[in-house]
């Protein structure tokens, strides 16, 4: 009797819910926090491209807005004074292009961990840019998962990439 | 050739449709979204930010009755964590509302006072902060009792500034 719930892949067979409940309650949230992480950074970089980021100086004036707010002495401050204004286009290119990159990796499974990670280090960049708050610590133990976790073969093409491609480290 | 494997195409197309639907699906729905806005107001208090400070200096009628200064503070920890959810839920469910924790600093007063539970609610469609005591219009800055009469004017003092005025209630006069 074939007892596959998703065709092609071992995890996903009745025999597994039934023998190990507990481990494919797991894998079953952490995939449904990949799909809704995924989500978040995608609803994310479509307001960027919405806002004009990649064609105007909308992140300029997020930019000047947001060091008039800050602490002047704090890092964030100086990020935004010394970093962050003078380079606004290159930021906005690549936190645009990251935001719409993340998704795809987490949305098909494809190069997963490099997406999670991808997804911690525009996280880490936000909070010393001056945007630190209790969500990013949240958001960073969830990305945190899709990296320590082989997600993507548990759920997307990763599992088949990784067969094909033994050697390389992006489908691990 | 198993029956398995003649399934197998057609299962991964049927995944693969639903995933594109469903991006598709998000784009539409993050497409349609509203922006907050702030364009026009003279008190423009940003429902986003869970880490800002907004200090806002209230003078009651007739002149020099006093100074009341509201301290919208960062929202709490627990609420800062929740705005997660709130963000991905915005093309399908438009906030109204936003609370910001808040301290007061009435005439004379050398230290916040915070009122148990005291908070500034912002009516995000009216364009109203409640604030203990009566509501601010933020299109005007006029300052009205909770019965609506006219209490003074308000108007939002640069963040420097309001961190410095509240240095300054807090500094003993030099000898």
């Amino acid at each position: 009797m074939n007892t596959a719930v998703l065709p092609g892949n071992p995890l996903w067979t009745r025999e597994s819910f039934r023998s190990r409940p507990g481990r494919m309650a797991g894998i079953v949230l952490v995939l449904v926090l990949r799909y809704f992480f995924g989500f978040f950074f995608l609803v994310a970089g479509i307001n960027k491209l919405r806002g004009g980021w990649l064609w105007s100086d909308a992140l300029r004036v997020i930019f000047t807005d947001r060091l008039a707010e800050v602490e002047p002495e704090t890092v964030g401050g100086w990020f935004l004074e010394n970093i962050g204004i003078p380079m606004y286009v290159p930021i906005a290119w690549v936190v645009t292009i990251v935001e719409l990159v993340v998704p795809v990796c987490l949305f098909l499974g494809v190069a997963t961990r490099v997406g999670g990670a991808l997804a911690v280090w525009l996280m880490v960049m936000f909070a010393f840019g001056g945007y630190y708050d209790a969500s990013l610590i949240a958001l960073w133990g969830i990305a945190a998962l899709f990296v320590i976790f082989p997600t993507g073969h548990w759920l997307g093409m990763d599992r088949k990439l990784h067969q094909q491609n033994p050697s390389s480290p992006w489908f691990r | 050739m198993s029956l398995e494997a003649i399934h197998r195409p057609a299962a991964r197309r049927g995944l693969v449709g639903r995933v594109a639907g469903a991006v598709a699906a998000c784009l539409v729905l993050a497409g349609c979204t509203q922006e907050f806005s702030n364009e026009g107001l003279l008190i423009p208090v940003n429902p986003l930010c869970t880490v800002c400070d907004d200090f806002i200096r209230c003078e009651a009628e007739p002149a020099g009755s006093g100074t009341t200064l509201y301290h919208l503070d960062h929202k709490s920890f627990l609420a800062q964590v929740l705005t997660i959810f709130e963000y991905p839920l915005r093309p399908f469910r438009q906030r109204t509302e936003d609370e910001r924790p808040l301290k007061i600093y009435p005439p004379g007063a050398k230290a916040a006072e915070q009122p148990p539970g005291a908070v500034a609610l912002t009516d995000l469609v009216a364009h109203r902060i409640a604030v203990p005591g009566g509501w601010i219009d933020q299109a005007t800055g006029a300052w009205h009792n909770e019965d609506g009469s006219l209490k003074g004017a308000c108007t939002l003092l640069p963040v420097a500034e309001g961190r410095q005025f509240v240095r300054d209630l807090r500094t003993p006069p030099a000898q």
